[in-house]
């Protein structure tokens, strides 16, 4: 046999973490965007705030939790991007995304168009397309949290 | 057409050797979670990775991975008669 490299969970595990962050920072999203649709008076722009707040405090958290020891193009970090399950779920969740976004396009017109009190072309445009951009990173990042979840029988 | 699913002893194989997943992973240069899936029945690999399982593990593709409904061995065998 030759000698045991034992790949390093933690990388892995850091990666998972990420991806759930991504879904977390789209949900973030989407509740602002929502919220900004659904009451008059507050600027489409402030909709972002809490999801840019998200975006922030995780670079932080993940410069801290990784620090200068963990390298950016680590070994085990491109093993793990070219890992052959990480790649079928990424593919699986791209054409999850693809289709939600395609499904979703008629109920987000509808949102869009008649829930917000006074719409204004501004609004429902931008509305509009950060709706999308919000289906579309849920159900991408969600999809590969779903794909990803390991079975104790394996 | 046949509805052949690829099954395996990957498993079997591994605990043959007393080896972890992790450690398996290790040696074929994939991660614990590929091997994780394969075990399951949750992926299939690819030749590429199957050849990689092979060479970690020291058995014949064929003893590692075959078509349901057949024996494993028994491909190679039938391919070499052939020729």
């Amino acid at each position: 046999m030759k000698n045991i490299g034992v790949p390093s969970e933690r990388h892995y595990r850091f990666h998972l973490l990420g991806m759930a962050m991504g879904l977390a920072l789209f949900v973030a999203l989407g509740v602002g965007m929502i919220l900004a649709l659904l009451r008059p008076g507050i600027q489409m722009g402030l909709a972002v705030v809490p999801g840019v707040v998200f975006f922030l405090a995780s670079i932080a958290l993940s410069i801290a939790l990784r620090g200068r020891r963990w390298p950016r193009r680590d070994p085990e970090d491109r093993r793990i991007m070219a890992d052959e399950w990480v790649r079928m779920n990424t593919e699986r969740a791209r054409k999850i995304s693809l289709r939600t976004v395609w499904l979703a396009q008629g109920p987000l017109m509808f949102l869009v168009a008649y829930i917000p009190p006074d719409p204004t072309v501004g609004t429902s445009v931008m509305g509009m397309a950060m709706l999308t951009m919000v289906v579309a990173g849920t159900a991408f990042f969600g999809s590969y949290l779903v794909y990803s979840r390991e079975r104790a029988d394996g | 057409m046949d509805e052949h699913v690829v099954e395996n002893s990957l498993k079997v194989q591994r605990a043959m050797r007393n080896l972890t997943q992790s450690e398996l992973a290790g040696l074929a240069g994939i991660t614990r979670v590929s091997v994780n899936a394969i075990e399951a029945g949750r992926m299939t690999p690819s030749i590429l990775l199957a050849l990689k399982l092979a060479e970690a593990l020291e058995v014949p593709v064929s003893e590692l991975f075959w078509l349901s409904g057949t024996k494993s061995g028994k491909w190679p065998a039938l391919f070499n008669q052939e020729r």
